[in-house]
């Protein structure tokens, strides 16, 4: 699954501990939901979701819209 | 690396535990080796190191309980691999001793040796997570 996470940090100037902080979960967990090698549960993908008061299909994608909007 | 106070206190009960651990293996070996004992006694004595690890276990697994989701499957996976190094390791020497001589091995040693490879198959995984992607 891919997620803008990292791009929505940026923008606001977070750093993972700091989201991992306002979520309550460890920097590693941040780490690797960013880089998609851990599929967030549905509570953990709202709590992210939230801190960016946005909605959960904002944020994550499955892996074939990723590559079919790349290739738009 | 910042460290919450959940961290912390873990870090604080396990030593305490294995700071005990270390000293009633002091007891157990001097008072075993100077002091005459009934057996039953003995058996008390020579047990008694159990008693921290036991606790030590509690606290693992209380701190295991309040990890997030991604360590919780990380230190699972750190375990599976834990088991089937155990196991293989354990079914090969068995194979290898139903046929040959083999050296004794010390199964004191177990416990301490599933303790640290866990804790570095943990790193490890998260290493690989992060390296992977870098």
């Amino acid at each position: 699954m891919q997620n803008r996470i990292k791009v929505l940090r940026a923008e606001k100037n977070w750093s993972q501990q700091v989201l991992a902080d306002n979520i309550g979960v460890s920097r590693q967990a941040v780490n690797a939901v960013e880089r998609g090698k851990h599929d967030p549960s549905l509570q953990l993908a709202f709590d992210i979701a939230n801190q960016f008061n946005l909605r959960i299909e904002d944020i994550f994608f499955p892996e074939e819209q990723s590559t079919s909007e790349q290739g738009e | 690396m910042k460290r919450s106070k959940q961290d912390v206190l873990f870090v604080k009960l396990f030593m305490i535990a294995m700071a005990i651990f270390l000293i009633l293996i002091a007891v157990q070996t001097f008072s075993l080796a100077l002091l005459e004992m009934p057996m039953w006694l003995k058996v008390v004595v020579t047990l008694m190191p159990v008693l921290p690890l036991i606790w030590a276990f509690f606290i693992f697994r209380a701190r295991y309980r309040a990890l997030d989701e991604y360590m919780k499957a990380l230190t699972g996976e750190a375990f599976l691999w834990t088991l089937a190094m155990l196991c293989f390791s354990s079914f090969i020497y068995g194979m290898l001793a139903m046929k040959f001589p083999m050296p004794t091995v010390e199964l004191a040693l177990v416990t301490p040796i599933v303790f640290g490879c866990h804790g570095l198959i943990v790193q490890i995984l998260l290493w690989k997570d992060n390296a992977e992607s870098n």
